[in-house]
């Protein structure tokens, strides 16, 4: 089997040149046979990748140790699931992932069709293509997923104990589909360049792709801080390092372009800047694979340290190189199609959007790579952490969440000032009112009272829009109620949904505000019988226990938890240490409630005494971050769902209407 | 015109004040990376000042005492050289000899203890380079954090 992969990876790297040359002589030639020609051996690729990816998988799942990927990632112990879930546990494993996902995305893109679809197709493609090219080379050259073991082994190393989980199985898999889907946005835009159409087109074609990614990345992202929160053991769930704030580099990008594109499509504005953003978002992705496979991980001490590293930073200046010299060449056809009419308008609230999304993607950028950078500049490496990036974070966080409540109220092209603080008046009434109520009741911190005041804000403007819309609707129509509410999602999909999400996102904000300012973090050596008063809760130590599974041995402490004198059960935090040596992990105790989460950690044991060490920890309405998770997702999708096929003439009308509320 | 110039100016003040933002932030918090070996040659000058070090875990110099969950141990650099490190704190799981940590703190003015606050155990970057050069690294040496902080304060 491992053959088969092996030979199909190599047939792949022949097949990709040959369907850039098809593509490039369809796009010169115009001849309908290239362009065949070209599709099928998109087509040929996607199966080439697909058997090479299966082989890896059969090669796994039957624990067949001459490979030396399948002995370093699995072992014959590991349940079928994880065995499969070690295919991107490693690094030529996950190279592979990235090449399969992209290629069955370039077959889907070049069999696809659409208005002109047959002059961007071959140049799509073949940009398309050469992103193949680059992951077949690494796969065939320094990470070979098929590669023998040297050493003769009758187990393997198995899948680290930490990823046994199922969302950290599943969490690189949601990251790549985001960070490789929009390879396609990127290779639209290059293609209308180099086609020097640019027009809206390549944004309509590509809304969709870029709606899905950005939704893959957002659960990536948050997939990623529950797994650190539940199963690292110390209750964090988004601590700056550099791994994560690559993945997050592209989501701020990306969540820009999300907006900016609305300007170009309805106003034929901001052509430049959407262009330049879907760059910097295709390359931010690349550097996000480039930074969790360099080694940079953990330590800047080995940046760029493996040949891997220096691979990929050519491709991206490559990338770079390549879309700047397309940009400038093309400047002069991308003037906006219109100035901007007044500095208060819907198109300049994106535009401020914008430079706050950027602007927060840059100081974190910057930020990251601090460490080389001072070391490059003044011989000396200095390391930024937590502290500088909320510093600068939190006030930009704050401005773009304002920003959410006052974009919906304005109008393009030009608002009147009276109306806006007609407007304004209600939804800052209530966020003072809140703010006041809370520093009456003890909250002092500047930041925890704003980004709550801030919240309100949006909220009011947010469900003060859909009230409005449906009375609108109801005078109109003479539907009632719900029938309206459900029909504005029916006739404004992007809109409304739009508006949903960024719900979502004010519920993430307060999670992230209420865990943060108002944590509370304790440490107790308890004895048996003892008690422990923490915030609402008492937990009453039972003592230590110990239980044995084939593979691991536990040691926990027993807790009777009770909340306000209510009793709520029994909670047992583990230490595991595992029989095959893997290193113990700690598995927390976590009882959750809509406010607040209760979380215990057992650190440690007394010898002899039964006594145990532990922490215990409140997170205030952390529960928001994941409720404004659903809702997020929720919001894209109803952006993202079809609409309805109506015959044209009907279609012209909807745009209309769209131009006119939108 | 007069439109354009609005714009630009807030976009120039928007800018200006996420600029500054980052500047005075970068100069305030900001903490020297050093080895072990780096820190110990500018002792006098290192010394009472937010400064992280690197070196390797010494295994036998390991004390943990979980009633006053308190963690002592030695930080060895390239030369040889010691700084013990104590950090009042949890011990993380991955406390094995010879692997590489980093430790966020102050060192004191004796020049040999560094009282730290932050703890980060990351694999030794040799197996790194092992594994991209497709050689097997020992078990288990995925990194683990200590206790980083969490996030948004």
């Amino acid at each position: 089997m491992g053959d088969i992969g092996h030979w199909a990876l190599i047939f792949a790297i022949i097949v990709i040149p040959y369907a850039i040359f098809a593509n490039v002589a369809a796009a010169k030639t115009g001849s309908h046979k290239w362009f065949r020609s070209a599709k099928y051996a998109a087509a040929v690729l996607a199966g080439l990748t697909t058997l090479a990816s299966a082989s890896l998988v059969y090669l796994l799942v039957t624990s067949n140790f001459d490979y030396q990927y399948v002995a370093q990632y699995s072992s014959t112990d590991l349940p079928v699931f994880y065995k499969v879930s070690a295919f991107w546990g490693g690094n030529a494993g996950s190279l592979l992932l990235w090449l399969w996902i992209l290629s069955l995305y370039t077959m889907f893109v070049a069999w696809s069709t659409h208005r002109e679809s047959r002059l961007y197709l071959p140049w799509v493609s073949a940009i398309l293509l050469v992103i193949n090219l680059f992951f077949a080379f690494l796969l065939n050259s320094i990470a070979q997923p098929f590669a023998l073991n040297p050493e003769q082994v009758s187990e393997g190393n198995g899948l680290n104990s930490l990823l046994q989980n199922p969302g950290m199985a599943v969490h690189p898999v949601t990251l790549y589909l985001g960070y490789i889907g929009f390879s396609v946005p990127f290779a639209y835009a290059m293609a209308a360049l180099i086609l020097k159409k640019v027009d809206a087109t390549w944004l309509k074609i590509t809304r969709r792709w870029t709606l899905l990614s950005w939704l893959f990345l957002s659960i990536g992202i948050l997939y990623g801080a529950q797994w650190a929160y539940v199963e690292l053991g110390w209750g964090g769930y988004w601590a700056w390092d550099p791994v994560e704030n690559a993945s997050f580099l592209p989501w701020l990008t990306a969540t820009a372009f999300l907006h900016s594109m609305m300007v170009q499509e309805k106003k034929g504005m901001l052509k430049k800047w959407n262009v330049s953003l879907v760059t910097i978002t295709f390359l931010l992705t690349l550097f996000g694979t480039f930074l969790t496979r360099s080694g940079v991980l953990w330590s800047v001490h080995s940046f760029a340290n493996g040949p891997i590293g220096s691979y990929f930073l050519g491709f991206i200046g490559l990338i770079l190189v390549g879309a700047l010299y397309l940009i400038m060449t093309r400047a002069s056809v991308l003037k906006a199609d219109a100035p901007f009419e007044s500095a208060v308008s819907k198109e300049s609230s994106f535009l401020f959007n914008n430079l706050l999304l950027v602007g927060a993607a840059f100081t974190i950028f910057w930020g990251t790579i601090y460490p080389v950078i001072s070391e490059t500049v003044t011989g000396s490496k200095v390391m930024v952490g937590a502290p500088y990036f909320n510093r600068v974070n939190v006030p930009i966080f704050l401005a773009i969440v304002i920003m959410m409540g006052i974009g919906p109220i304005l109008a393009w092209k030009k608002s009147s000032l009276k109306l806006v603080r007609k407007n304004l008046t209600l939804p800052v009434f209530a966020a003072l009112i809140v703010a006041l109520a809370l520093f009456i009741s003890g909250v002092r911190g500047w930041m925890a009272l704003s980004a709550f005041a801030s919240s309100v804000f949006v909220f009011v403007i947010i469900t003060t829009e859909f009230f409005r819309a449906v009375e609108a609707r109801k005078k109109v129509t003479g539907e009632n109620a719900l029938r309206s509410f459900y029909m504005l999602f029916v006739k404004n999909r992007q809109r409304y949904g739009g508006y949903v999400a960024h719900l979502g996102v004010i519920l993430i904000v307060m999670g992230f505000t209420g865990a943060g300012a108002f944590s509370v973090d304790t440490q107790y050596n308890v004895t048996e019988g003892e008690v422990v008063m923490v915030g609402d809760y008492s937990l009453m130590y039972r003592g230590l226990g110990e239980y044995s599974t084939e593979m691991t041995n536990v040691i926990y402490g027993e807790f009777l938890v009770e909340e306000d004198g209510e009793y709520l059960g029994v909670i047992r935090p583990e230490k595991v240490t595992y029989l095959n040596g893997n290193q113990p992990t700690t598995e927390v105790s976590v009882v959750s409630s809509i406010e607040e989460d209760l979380f215990v950690i057992l650190n440690g044991w007394v010898p002899d005494s039964g006594n145990s060490v532990i922490q215990v920890k409140i997170f205030p309405l952390i529960s928001g971050i994941w409720y404004g998770g659903y809702v997020l997702i929720l919001g894209t999708l109803i952006s993202l769902w079809p609409e309805k096929r109506r015959p044209r003439k009907a279609t012209m009308s909807v745009r209309r209407e769209m131009v006119y509320d939108g | 015109m007069k439109t354009k110039m609005k714009i630009i100016l807030a976009a120039i003040t928007f800018l200006a004040v996420i600029g500054g933002l980052m500047l005075t932030s970068i100069g305030s918090t900001g903490t020297f990376y050093l080895t072990v070996d780096e820190l110990l040659v500018d002792k006098a000058k290192a010394a009472g000042k937010p400064v992280k070090v690197s070196g390797n875990i010494v295994g036998e110099s390991l004390k943990w005492d979980p009633e006053q969950i308190l963690l002592e141990f030695d930080l060895e650099g390239e030369n040889g050289e010691r700084v013990t490190v104590l950090y009042e704190g949890v011990k993380p799981d991955t406390m094995n000899d010879g692997w590489e940590a980093i430790v966020e703190g102050e060192l004191q003015e004796d020049g040999t203890t560094i009282i730290a606050t932050e703890l980060l155990v990351k694999c030794p970057s040799k197996y790194e380079a092992m594994e991209e050069n497709g050689e097997v690294p020992p078990e288990g040496h995925e990194p683990t954090t200590g206790q980083p902080e969490g996030g948004y304060e």
